[in-house]
């Protein structure tokens, strides 16, 4: 009971700083914007925050900016969930065919370094403008990442707890899906992390670049009409929506990796 | 007791050679082995000689240069459930409970569930985990976890059991425990076993033979027939005597 008290309060210590960092960031950006002449080139918070929460029932341009959210937000989405499916998929796939793996690795370590956004132009001449183009760089964005991650576990899996398998009986066509994958899933969702990034930053941008709506057209609108107050109230609305699901995948990975985590 | 009949398993004059840099290593010179069925022998030899590549060999899990290894009439050709593992590492799934590795090998058998939970809680309950079902290994302490490698590798009913140095990750308390444990286990479920341990006190404590190994390569040096009864007392006069003979003879080796 003890115990459980001195943890509840060092959550309570990390949370009450967390809380006395932002309000200090928030007053230094006030008394900087009100006091200096910095006020000319950026709006203080309480005039972005104000816009912020206006826009929930003002709309910009044709909706609200929670309305923008939810649109950038269902694009990610669909779009993860497959680079997620198929990237664990090739990965696996990599790791227990070596004629896979002679394919595709090579082809992998060239495309790896390319960054997710240049791939924006080449989406919109291959699949138009509508929501294809951003399907395509936010599954890229995912797909790359996980498959990256899943292979690299799969190909250091512990090779004890595979022989410990096939002592206990374990068929070798059982092994890839009862041992492999288990043992993999942590860096799998170290992939799924660095994957999620990578989707919501192709989204945003892919949206800067041409869309009618979502948060990234938000802030480029905000550019096009010099409306500052707007482009900081869109970057106020993804730092929330990568805090929330930042905050959901951590959710996620508790459960599933419960057995990860040591107790003591 | 020893005829050809009931010799559980049997190497006749196995080596094993790696190539390393062009060179190669003879880690196993000729060795030729019966194991009876029922009997506890410990392979009792110093340092990193070829011990874990013997029971790599007689499991199935790596094959030898040159001979062959049989159980009953016959040949092992590579791992399976009648030839059970205890490692060093202990290497339990971590991502699955103490239930969930302790029915691992009835399960890939496809014993029907019911049947396999029963037979995974007695021996949970017969290694002294019983309320620890649940856990994960990683909660669990060194000790502890062995146990549930001890419980998982009797679970499938094994003809023999290879135990390859288990308590030589543990502290010394632990280790005595787990010693006396295992003796009142195997009194339990009894199984063939073949033991591997660098610590003399350990061999003579469980054996009931007791074969010392020459160094690198590793080939048989003398067997001692230990067969007073068990449990014994290590300040008993002759585990000294026999402490000290091993002893003695290994050291020339060195």
């Amino acid at each position: 009971m003890k115990k459980l008290t001195l943890e509840v309060r060092q959550n309570f210590i990390v949370i009450e700083y967390a809380i006395i960092a932002i309000l200090g960031f928030l007053g230094i950006w006030h008394i900087a914007v009100t006091f200096t002449s910095i006020g000319k080139l950026v709006p203080g918070p309480l005039q972005v925050l104000a816009y912020f929460f206006q826009s929930f029932v003002v709309p910009i341009g044709k909706n609200t900016i929670q309305e923008h959210a939810l649109i950038s937000l269902e694009r990610v989405l669909i779009g993860y969930s497959v680079g997620v499916v198929l990237g664990i998929a090739s990965g696996i796939g990599m790791a227990g065919s070596k004629l896979f793996e002679a394919i595709f690795k090579p082809l992998f370590e060239i495309i790896r370094p390319i960054p997710t956004i240049a791939w924006i132009p080449l989406a919109i001449l291959w699949f138009g403008i509508g929501e294809m183009p951003k399907y395509f760089i936010i599954f890229y964005g995912a797909y790359a990442n996980v498959t990256l991650n899943t292979y690299a576990a799969a190909k250091s899996v512990n090779p004890t707890l595979l022989g410990a398998a096939r002592m206990l009986g374990m068929k070798e066509k059982d092994l890839l899906l009862h041992i492999v994958l288990p043992s993999s899933i942590p860096q799998i969702f170290a992939g799924m992390q660095s994957g999620l990034s990578a989707s919501w930053m192709g989204v945003i941008a892919a949206e800067m670049v041409k869309s009618n709506n979502g948060i990234g057209w938000v802030i480029i609108m905000g550019q096009e009409s010099a409306n500052t107050v707007q482009i900081l109230a869109g970057m106020v609305a993804i730092a929330v929506m990568g805090f929330l699901m930042a905050s959901g995948m951590r959710i996620l990975e508790g459960r599933l990796c419960s057995w990860n985590q040591k107790k003591i | 007791m020893e005829s050809k009949e009931n010799i559980a398993i049997r190497c006749e004059n196995i080596s094993k050679e790696f190539s390393a840099k062009g060179r190669k290593i003879r880690v196993i010179d000729s060795l030729t082995l019966n194991i009876y069925d029922n009997e506890f022998v410990v392979l009792y030899g110093p340092g990193q000689c070829g011990k874990t590549t013997i029971i790599n060999i007689l499991s199935g899990l790596e094959p030898p240069t040159t001979g062959e290894v049989f159980q009953k009439s016959e040949k092992v050709t590579g791992p399976g459930p009648q030839r059970a593992v205890v490692y060093q590492s202990i290497s339990l799934f971590p991502w699955l409970t103490v239930m969930g590795n302790v029915e691992f090998g009835l399960k890939a058998a496809g014993v029907e569930t019911a049947k396999r939970r029963q037979r995974a809680q007695e021996l949970i309950d017969l290694v002294g985990l019983h309320g620890f079902e649940r856990a994960f290994p990683n909660s669990l302490s060194g000790g502890m976890q062995q146990r549930v490698g001890i419980a998982r590798a009797y679970c499938i009913a094994p003809s023999i059991l290879f135990m390859d140095e288990p308590f030589g990750a543990l502290d010394a308390q632990t280790r005595y425990m787990m010693e006396q444990e295992i003796i009142r286990i195997n009194s339990k479920e009894k199984r063939t076993i073949l033991f591997v341990t660098n610590n003399i006190e350990e061999a003579i404590y469980l054996a009931d033979r007791i074969i010392v190994l020459n160094n690198c390569p590793t080939s048989i040096k003398k067997e001692y027939k230990v067969d007073w009864e068990k449990p014994r007392d290590y300040t008993d006069k002759k585990f000294l005597e026999l402490r000290e003979e091993i002893t003695s003879i290994v050291d020339e080796t060195l």
